[in-house]
């Protein structure tokens, strides 16, 4: 099979033939290609579900609004204990496990109960009392997007491991399309960071409508991916863990629940936490015939601790359990991680912004910006500016590659003789796999099929160019 | 020569670089060996027969990590029926000993009430409360509250004046 590569890419026609450089080329350009052709798919559906999930609050606010939203903006509002007395009434057999206080004057305030066993959200106007509805969280319309966008629509742990897969290799299509864009001989601007636009339709036109947006949204595009890998559950975890070892992440002595008395963790006993404090272990309440403080006095002792609203006050777990106030404001500088023992009031752990190392400052800024929080509108906008570029360059590739991919045949680039370049970019990308390790198994997955089954099927090995 | 200059380069080297990770960690000063920042540990003492019309002594002793505390700017006990037919009565508490305040308050008629302490300093605020009964009927009363206590939600605050 011969491949044009000066069709392809500005200037690399020069470099045709024999030598390192491109051979290099081509062996970049052939992981590129096969780890677009898995996994562009997946980019796609990530892309569009987080374009429609960055705008959450906005199309949440329209879709609920009866709800989310007072009538009318009242002089006084109620107590919690009145309000949460108020919703009782109305809904008996009902039990609070967490009450949000929220900022906004026309928000209502948000609660989870448990009624009849089933758990749930209730929204109250805190003016007249009212229950303005229920809402399983659950099934709302940009919860489906974020489930598509977390686990493709699907239960298990598989669903949420592709997803991490294919942005780990997302990071590794960014890196080899980067070389890939790098120009190469006589510098020009089109085709580099302008597209050629005059012959629409044509390979050369796709092929920059591919790697010129590429190029400019590739920081941006990057930052999105890593700053969404804390939530994932293998480097999740790692960074976790790192965070942990290196005590740059939320304060907690001997970072380990093991070495405390309650292995509980924060996560498992209150809501809306920050990210950053979601495995803090959680102290007990000093037991001894006292009566559980009200949520009027947990929210008064909130409130002169200088949590900003809105924040969240969950109920004590049991006899022992604490008042957890947890402020996951869209600001990370806001957040609040507050445990009250539930007789005394004593404020036990208190755990603000300012107090998390580094690799947690950095991770909760991170956050804040891939879910468009950070800034507002102009981070909402930047990130769907991100999303709507990365549907046009996966798009674009296919369209690229199915007009160059000859009939019969897979389109791959031609495997370099090279071995000594081949191993070494091998060797690279198993670096990558180390620090990625869901891409690690992949590689090792692909190079026992291809030891096992292409080399030996020479209609396979003709098909994948290999 | 070279070596010495080298190996305080390194030195300095290693210095900066343990004072930029000092930096980068997070703040942990002040826990103790629980994880917990320091805070203050309460026990609020009722007195074991109460008979109406007797005066009755209330004791909190209050600890910061195991030693007395007696920092509060602000200290009171408040009592009120726990039924809030009437409102609640506010009486200053006195430093009677490291970390003890007590109040004496004359018991009212039958019935089951709540003693609140309120201590406040410039690093603290606690509120600790109890139920306590007067007279034989009001402790049965009691029993059942506290059974039902167990499974309740938050309990409501002292009736406003």
């Amino acid at each position: 099979m011969s491949i044009d590569l000066e069709t392809t890419t500005p200037a690399i026609g020069k470099q045709k033939g024999r030598g390192l450089l491109p051979t290099l080329y081509q062996n970049v350009w052939r992981w590129h290609f096969y780890a677009g052709i898995i996994f562009a798919p997946f980019l796609i559906i990530l892309a569009l579900s987080g374009s429609v999930y960055l705008f959450k609050p906005q199309i949440e606010a329209q879709l609920y609004k009866d709800m989310l939203t007072v009538r009318e903006v009242g002089t006084t509002r109620l107590a919690p204990d009145q309000l949460a007395a108020a919703v009782r009434t109305e809904n008996p057999g009902l039990s609070i496990l967490s009450f949000s206080i929220p900022s906004d004057a026309k928000s209502t305030v948000k609660m989870s109960i448990v009624k009849n066993e089933v758990p749930t959200t209730l929204y109250a106007d805190p003016y007249t009392g009212r229950t303005t509805g229920t809402l399983d969280t659950d099934k709302t319309f940009t919860e489906l997007f974020k489930k598509l966008h977390s686990q493709l629509l699907l239960s298990g742990t598989l669903p949420n491991r592709i997803v991490e897969l294919a942005a780990s290799w997302g990071v590794v299509l960014i890196v080899t399309g980067l070389y890939l864009w790098w120009p190469r001989g006589k510098f020009s601007i089109w085709g580099t960071i302008l597209p050629r636009l005059g012959k629409r339709g044509s390979r050369q036109f796709w092929r920059d409508m591919h790697a010129v947006p590429a190029f400019w949204l590739s920081l941006l595009i990057l930052t999105l991916i890593l700053t969404g890998l804390p939530w994932s559950g293998v480097m999740g975890k790692g960074i976790d863990n790192i965070a942990n070892s290196t005590n740059t992440n939320y304060p907690e002595n001997a970072f380990g629940a093991g070495s405390l008395e309650s292995v509980t963790l924060a996560k498992d006993v209150a809501e809306d936490l920050p990210w950053a404090t979601e495995n803090i272990p959680v102290p007990a309440s000093a037991v001894g015939g006292y009566v559980r403080l009200s949520l009027n006095e947990v929210a008064a002792i909130a409130d002169r601790q200088g949590v900003i609203k809105p924040y969240t006050i969950s109920m004590p777990d049991g006899k022992a359990g604490v008042y957890t106030v947890a402020s996951a404001d869209d600001r990370p500088t806001n957040n609040a991680t507050l445990h009250i023992d539930q007789y005394s009031g004593a404020v036990l752990t208190d755990v603000r912004f300012a107090d998390y190392g580094i690799m947690g400052k950095v991770i909760m800024l991170g956050i804040a910006f891939h879910e468009g929080k950070l800034f507002g509108l102009a981070n909402q906008i930047l990130g769907l500016i991100a999303c709507l570029g990365l549907i046009l360059i996966s798009a674009g590739s296919y369209v690229m590659w199915r007009k160059r991919a000859p009939a019969g045949k897979l389109g791959a680039p031609n495997k370099p003789r090279d071995k000594k370049v081949t191993i070494g970019l091998l060797i690279i990308m198993g670096a990558l796999g180390i620090i990625m390790p869901l891409v690690g198994l992949s590689i090792l997955v692909v190079l026992a099929i291809d030891l096992l089954v292409i080399r030996r099927v020479p209609a396979l090995k003709r098909w994948f160019s290999a | 020569m070279m070596k010495k200059k080298m190996t305080l380069a390194g030195i300095s080297l290693l210095a900066s670089a343990s004072l930029l990770l000092g930096g980068c960690q997070a703040n942990t000063s002040g826990q103790d060996d629980k994880g917990m920042i320091p805070h203050l540990t309460v026990d609020l003492q009722i007195p074991d027969k109460l008979k109406p019309g007797e005066a009755s002594r209330f004791t909190i002793l209050v600890e910061e990590n195991g030693k007395p505390y007696d920092e509060f700017y602000k200290t009171n006990f408040q009592f009120w029926p726990e039924d809030g037919s009437s409102p609640a009565v506010s009486a200053e508490a006195k430093l009677t000993a490291p970390g003890t305040y007590t109040v004496t308050q004359p018991a009212s008629t039958e019935g089951v009430y709540r003693v609140k302490f309120s201590g406040v300093s410039s690093e603290y605020e606690i509120m600790p409360s109890k139920r306590f009964a007067i007279g034989a009927n009001a402790i049965e009363h009691l029993a059942e509250l506290e059974k039902q206590s167990d499974a309740a939600p938050a309990a409501p605050a002292a009736p406003h004046h």
